[in-house]
């Protein structure tokens, strides 16, 4: 097994040999073999590119900092301990952590089924602060409840929703990782935000009243 | 119709504004970087105690094929023995029960 850190030279994949500059110009595939070759550095390389993606999208699922830090961790271990099982199957590698990390939220949800709530100093974090403080409570406010209303939706919405505003993917990319196609996205993300803000209102207009 | 165009003006221009609030609440988060440094620590050493699994070689393949054919040859070879063996017993038993019969034919006619 290799660990030492790969600096300019040649690596051999699929009988091939590559020239390489520095482990950040690695491909996902090319890190992919030599980690499934057992390459620590090469998964490392993997974890590095990946580690916030998933730990975001965990933590939106979840709603809190410490699920999060130990589902990203457990997606991490199951993924390395796998990673020689790992089929190309034309989809991106992200794709793969991240039905990692959606099954292991399903359990969790399973396992707890309780409803999370995002803390609300988590959600001031990140917040833009505003002349007035009062105003500024109030949008931390209809914050809370949003991200609270965001975890009453199917899975399969809150995945989109993260996707497209914690990830910025495109509707083309969130369909190859969703194995959906670009209108079905479309479609989807339509009827996500009609419903969202549907259950938005309800629960604003119940809280006035 | 002005109606119409004007529900559906508003419909879009909350819709908008509700994707504006999303925009702003769902926001990337940073994890903490004790927390990715532990686990990247954590990883690396059970990478260390992993076995190796490697594709194995051309030769291995060949010397595996090899072996294969060997034992498969043998086993078959072994079974073709068996069954002559089974058969040339057969035979032997069938032969003892003939010379058998045969003996008790001349005797039985010196009974009549």
């Amino acid at each position: 097994m290799r660990n030492d850190l790969i600096s300019t030279g040649f690596i051999k994949i699929n009988s091939r040999r590559k020239w390489v500059h520095s482990l950040a110009e690695l491909s996902d595939e090319v890190a992919l073999t030599l980690a499934a070759q057992g390459d620590g550095v090469a998964f490392g390389v993997l974890y590095e590119r990946y580690i916030g993606r998933i730990y975001n999208y965990i933590y939106y699922r979840t709603g809190n900092v410490h699920d999060a830090e130990d589902l990203t961790a457990r997606v991490f271990v199951r993924a390395m301990k796998h990673i020689h099982n790992y089929k190309d199957r034309g989809l991106p590698f992200s794709a793969w952590l991240y039905r990692i990390a959606h099954n292991l939220v399903a359990n969790w949800h399973r396992d707890n089924s309780r409803r999370k709530e995002i803390p609300l100093e988590d959600a001031i974090l990140g917040w833009r602060p505003h002349d007035h403080p009062e105003h500024e409570i109030v949008q931390i406010e209809d914050k809370e409840r949003l991200l609270n209303v965001l975890q009453t939706l199917s899975p399969d919405r809150q995945q989109l929703l993260i996707f497209k505003f914690v990830e910025q993917m495109s509707n083309a990319e969130i369909g190859q990782i969703m194995g959906k196609s670009e209108g079905a996205v479309k479609s989807l993300y339509h009827r996500t935000l009609l419903s969202l803000r549907d259950e938005y209102e309800k629960m604003s207009f119940g809280i006035i009243n | 119709m002005k109606k119409r165009f004007y529900l559906r003006q508003k419909s879009n221009q909350s819709m908008s504004e509700f994707e504006d609030l999303l925009g702003m609440s769902l926001i990337p988060v940073v994890p903490d970087p004790a927390f990715i440094n532990n686990l990247q620590n954590q990883l690396l050493s059970q990478i260390r105690s992993l076995p190796a699994k490697s594709k194995p070689s051309t030769d291995q393949i060949v010397l595996f094929a090899a072996a294969g054919l060997l034992s498969g040859t043998m086993f078959l070879l072994l079974g073709i023995r068996s069954i002559i063996m089974i058969l040339s017993a057969l035979g032997l038993l069938s032969q003892y029960k003939k010379s058998i019969e045969k003996e008790r034919i001349p005797g039985s006619q010196t009974m009549v």
